[in-house]
C-alpha cells in the first residue's frame, strides 16, 4: 500500500498576502503507512489570518511528528476523533484569547484528512471544503456559511444563495467563533480514488466537471502528475480574475 | 440665484471636501497600521518542520513526505 499526495498554493492576482497554510504528511511506521493532509484558510483582513492558519497546520504537523508515533500501536479511530475536536478546539480557544489580547480578530478554516493504513478520518470547520473523486466527484464536507445553515432550513433557495451578499459569511472557525462544532467522518480508502481538499478560493470559478475532468485519479497518477494537474487549475482560476488565495492538496491511497 | 446662496452652496461644498479628506486620511492610517501589523510576506516559507522524536525513529516511524507551507514567521503558541 502506498500514498500519493501533492499540494500547491497560490497567492492569487489581488492579494498582498497569501493567508492560506498547507501541510502534507506521510510516514511509513512499524504497523503500517500514516499521513496528514490539512489545508487552512486565514481570514481577517489585514489582521493575521496567515497566523491563525499557521498555528492551526503547525499544532496538527507538531501531533503528527510527536505524538502520533506513539498513539499507533493502540490506534483507535473514536479516540482519534476526539483528540482532534479537542484539538480544534483548544486552537479556538488559543487564537481568541490572542485576538482580545491583541484587539484583533483572526480566524481560519481547517479541513484536513488523517489517514492510517486503510482507515481514515475528516475533519473540518469552515468553508474549505474535501471533495472525492472516483468515478464521480463528491463533496464530502459542508460548508459552515450562513447561506448554507439558510438554505438547508428552506429559508433561502441554492439560487439565492449563489448571489445573497453574506454567502462568504461563516457560521463558525477556528479564532473568531465562541463554541466550534466540527465536522468528523470515518472511513475506508478505496481503489482509484483521489480526495481533493482546497480552500474557496481554489473552487470558487471551477465548475464540478472542471474539478472532475482534472483531478481524476487517471489524470494524476502520480505525484508530479498531481503537482501538474494542481498548477493548470490554479492558473485557470488565476485567469478568470478569483480575487482570493488559491490552495488545494490531494491524496490518494493505492492499495 | 442670489449672491447670498451661492455662498452658502460654496460653503457646504467646502464643509464637504473637507469632511471627506479627514475621513479618507483616517481611513488611509488605520489601513497602513493595520498593514503594518500583518507579517510581511517576504517571511513566507515552505517549512520543512520536523520534530520526531529519536524514540519514534527507533520504533520504525519514518517521514517520507514533510511538506509545511505558512505565510508567517511570528508564532502564538
Amino acid at each position: 500500500m502506498d500514498y500519493i499526495t501533492a499540494c500547491d498554493t497560490d497567492i492569487g492576482i489581488t492579494k498582498k498576502i497569501n493567508q492560506d497554510s498547507v501541510c502534507i504528511k506521510t510516514a511509513k511506521t512499524a504497523t503500517g503507512k500514516a499521513a496528514l493532509v490539512l489545508v487552512c484558510d486565514g481570514m481577517g483582513g489585514l489582521s493575521k489570518g496567515e497566523l491563525a492558519s499557521a498555528e492551526v497546520v503547525r499544532s496538527f504537523a507538531e501531533w503528527f511528528d510527536a505524538e502520533l508515533p506513539f498513539e499507533l500501536p493502540e490506534w483507535d479511530w473514536k479516540t482519534a476523533a476526539r483528540n482532534v475536536i479537542s484539538r480544534l478546539r483548544r486552537l479556538n480557544a488559543v487564537l481568541m484569547d490572542y485576538g482580545a489580547h491583541n484587539r484583533l480578530q483572526l480566524g481560519t478554516t481547517a479541513t484536513g484528512l488523517i489517514a492510517v493504513n486503510k482507515g481514515f478520518m475528516t475533519f473540518h470547520v469552515g468553508d474549505s471544503r474535501i471533495y472525492r473523486i472516483s468515478d464521480k466527484l463528491s463533496q464530502i464536507t459542508d460548508d459552515h456559511t450562513f447561506v448554507n445553515r439558510a438554505v438547508k432550513m428552506g429559508k433561502m433557495t441554492p439560487e439565492e444563495a449563489l448571489t445573497d451578499p453574506r454567502r462568504n459569511a461563516l457560521v463558525q472557525c477556528i479564532g473568531v467563533t465562541g463554541e466550534v462544532a466540527p465536522e468528523v467522518r470515518l472511513g475506508t480508502f478505496e481503489n482509484n480514488t483521489n480526495f481533493m481538499i482546497c480552500s474557496d478560493g481554489f473552487r470558487h470559478v471551477l465548475t464540478d466537471k472542471e474539478i472532475f475532468e482534472e483531478l481524476s485519479p487517471e489524470k494524476t497518477p502520480d505525484r508530479s502528475a498531481m503537482k501538474k494537474q494542481l498548477r493548470k487549475l490554479i492558473e485557470t482560476v488565476k485567469s478568470r480574475n478569483e480575487n482570493d488565495n488559491i490552495t488545494a492538496a490531494l491524496f490518494r491511497a493505492e492499495l | 440665484m442670489t449672491r447670498d446662496e451661492l455662498l452658502v452652496i460654496a460653503a457646504a461644498a467646502a464643509v464637504f471636501v473637507i469632511i471627506n479628506i479627514i475621513m479618507w486620511t483616517i481611513i488611509i492610517r488605520k489601513e497602513r497600521r493595520a498593514r503594518g501589523k500583518a507579517a510581511a510576506q517576504e517571511s513566507s516559507a515552505a517549512e520543512a518542520i520536523s520534530s520526531v522524536p529519536d524514540s519514534a525513529v527507533a520504533e520504525g516511524f519514518e517521514l517520507i513526505d514533510n511538506i509545511v507551507i505558512v505565510h508567517t514567521a511570528d508564532r502564538i503558541i
